[in-house]
């Protein structure tokens, strides 16, 4: 004999069924959207990456395999581009990480007027990257521009101050501009890290007589590990997929002097009408963002295992 | 706090009142400059404005246009905002309780996202606006930006999502409460903190983006401020006044929402950073 009523139980299967697809519609949306927009164009990037095609609608794209893909491998530019992405990361060690690093403290002391500071130090952050571009494109004019300007007035008439418009100059004074904008960003991760290291710590030392350098060498440092690797992440990931920041300053130019994969991704299309061509640039900034954050993540999680 | 420096070191206090310097800068001079006529920009580069000259502003808004642009932008944003609160809180509220199979799949495949740079898929996302003739509209350009402001929005809200007690929502549906009630009148209010930082990471997103909107809004009356920045740079510079003129009234908005939301932004942004 069936001792549960039919009733109840269709009921309760009803309800279930009910509240699951309430979930399904709940979640579909998102789902759309974000297939939509990322996952959809992701994979059409690496499809059409193995195409040629110059970009309209209407016509044939061409199976060329991996061509694109070694021509780009082949391409001086992809190692120019390498190299910018070199400086950009070492820009990021020798420029971003001592200043965030200071700043942080600054913005940990008991010094007056600290959350003035703090606002100024963080603020680029917020403005358009755009914006940021013009600002520098004017302080850095060459002809009686502001920066030029000073070099003038302290004696150094022989400097070329073209910065932007220089072949050599242009990739670093854009990881200035850079930096500029991003060490408020990195003093958050930082200042993080310090307030999550104790108080006592810095008492006992104090206690056994330990110098501020070797507070800072031994306890700070070492203590603030995972501020290190997080910054070490967001450096390395941010260095291989930076893009507005070059397109705004110089566009890669002048020549292909600073250029970044994606103004190369960005040119190919655009100007060259490559679109196979750019979207192997695409798979291959997708695959090496995707697999640099994997391996610093193993690398960092086994570390912390050791 | 305190302890590690001593902040009566004079060299320390000297060097971070430098940097708040090295920082404000170029904003200060870009203020100062817009006060000015072409030949005292010139002539007095770094001397306050003689007298308060509202020229370029009024060039900056009539030749320029560039209150469009503000207005753009802000269009884009709150609709891709609002888009992206919605439709993330919904999502984050099913992964977060597990309520279907594959809640944990949906959580990695939302999580990919914030791996990759979204301008890799710029051509895909070209070729499917000319396809449909979608530049230049606000709707299709609201969901793109929802769409690549959508990981980074679902990292911060379900983390919050799961960080919120589930007495609450399993009470509400002891009581009847079906689950989109629970998610509108429940875990909306109570995540608002989550979910408001989520807003304000993409608001700014969006507000500041350049490389989309360039490519895909082509007509004046539609371009962002990126774009209507970034264009002046192109005119090769007959006018340099109107050009500061445009740069502040671009930033002044954003700057003013800075100022009011401070911590929930600087909080977003740092929480942002450890997605890694």
């Amino acid at each position: 004999m069936n001792i549960r009523p039919e009733g109840v139980a269709g009921l309760v299967g009803n309800k279930n069924f009910r509240s699951k697809m309430e979930s399904v519609l709940l979640s579909l949306p998102a789902f759309l959207i974000y297939s939509f927009i990322i996952i959809y164009p992701m994979v059409s990037v690496f499809y059409m990456s193995f195409f040629k095609w110059n970009g309209i609608p209407s016509s044939s794209m061409e199976f060329t395999g991996l061509r694109n893909y070694i021509a780009f491998f082949m391409d001086n530019r992809f190692y120019t581009a390498l190299r910018n992405i070199g400086i950009f990361i070492l820009s990021g060690f020798l420029l971003i990480l001592p200043v965030a690093f200071f700043l942080a403290t600054v913005i940990q002391s008991k010094l007056r007027g600290k959350r003035f500071l703090r606002t100024s130090y963080f603020f680029p952050q917020v403005i358009s990257r755009t914006a940021i571009a013009l600002m520098w494109y004017f302080l850095l004019y060459p002809e009686g521009g502001p920066v030029a300007s000073l070099f003038h007035m302290i004696g150094l008439n022989t400097v070329d101050v073209n910065f932007l418009g220089s072949k050599i100059w242009a990739i670093y004074a854009i990881t200035v501009i850079n930096a500029w904008t991003y060490a408020g960003f990195n003093m958050l991760i930082f200042s993080a890290g310090l307030t999550s290291i104790p108080e006592e710590i810095y008492e006992a030392a104090v206690v056994d007589g330990v110098n501020p350098l070797q507070k800072l060498m031994y306890i700070t440092v070492p203590m603030m590990k995972s501020s290190f690797q997080l910054f070490v992440i967001n450096c390395v990931i941010g260095s291989i997929t930076t893009f507005e920041m070059v397109y705004a300053t110089t566009g890669g130019g002048p020549g292909s002097a600073s250029e970044v994969f994606g103004t190369l991704l960005y040119k190919n299309a655009f100007t060259y009408n490559n679109y196979g061509y750019s979207n192997a640039i695409g798979s291959f900034l997708i695959i090496a963002s995707f697999g640099a954050t994997l391996i610093l993540n193993f690398i960092f999680s086994k570390r912390d295992r050791d | 706090m305190q302890r590690k420096l001593k902040p009566n070191n004079i060299i320390y206090v000297f060097f971070a009142i430098l940097f708040s310097f090295i920082f404000l800068y170029p904003v200060y001079f870009t203020v100062i400059s817009s006060l000015k006529d072409n030949n005292e920009i010139w002539n007095t580069m770094f001397a306050l404005p003689k007298e308060i000259n509202l020229d370029n502003y009024r060039s900056a808004i009539n030749d320029i246009g560039i209150l469009r642009s503000v207005l753009n932008s802000f269009i884009f944003s709150f609709g891709a905002t609002i888009i992206v609160v919605i439709t993330v809180t919904m999502g984050s509220y099913v992964i977060s309780r597990k309520l279907l199979k594959a809640c944990g799949f949906l959580r990695l495949y939302y999580l990919l996202g914030l791996m990759i740079p979204a301008y890799g898929m710029l051509i895909p996302i070209v070729k499917m606006f000319t396809t449909f003739g979608l530049q230049d509209h606000y709707l299709p350009m609201i969901i793109l930006y929802a769409g690549i402001n959508f990981p980074m929005s679902f990292y911060l809200i379900v983390g919050h999502i799961n960080g919120l007690s589930r007495e609450i929502d399993e009470a509400a549906y002891i009581d009847g409460c079906s689950t989109t009630g629970i998610v509108f009148r429940v875990i909306f209010p109570i995540a608002r903190p989550g979910i408001f930082t989520g807003a304000i990471i993409t608001f700014l997103a969006v507000y500041n983006e350049l490389i989309f909107a360039n490519t895909l809004l082509q007509q004046k009356s539609m371009q962002t401020i990126s774009v209507t920045l970034l264009g002046l740079k192109g005119e090769r510079f007959t006018s340099w006044g109107p050009m500061f003129a445009s740069i502040v009234l671009s930033i002044v908005p954003i700057m003013v929402i800075y100022l009011i939301f401070q911590e929930r932004i600087e909080g977003g942004i740092a929480a942002g950073a450890v997605k890694g």
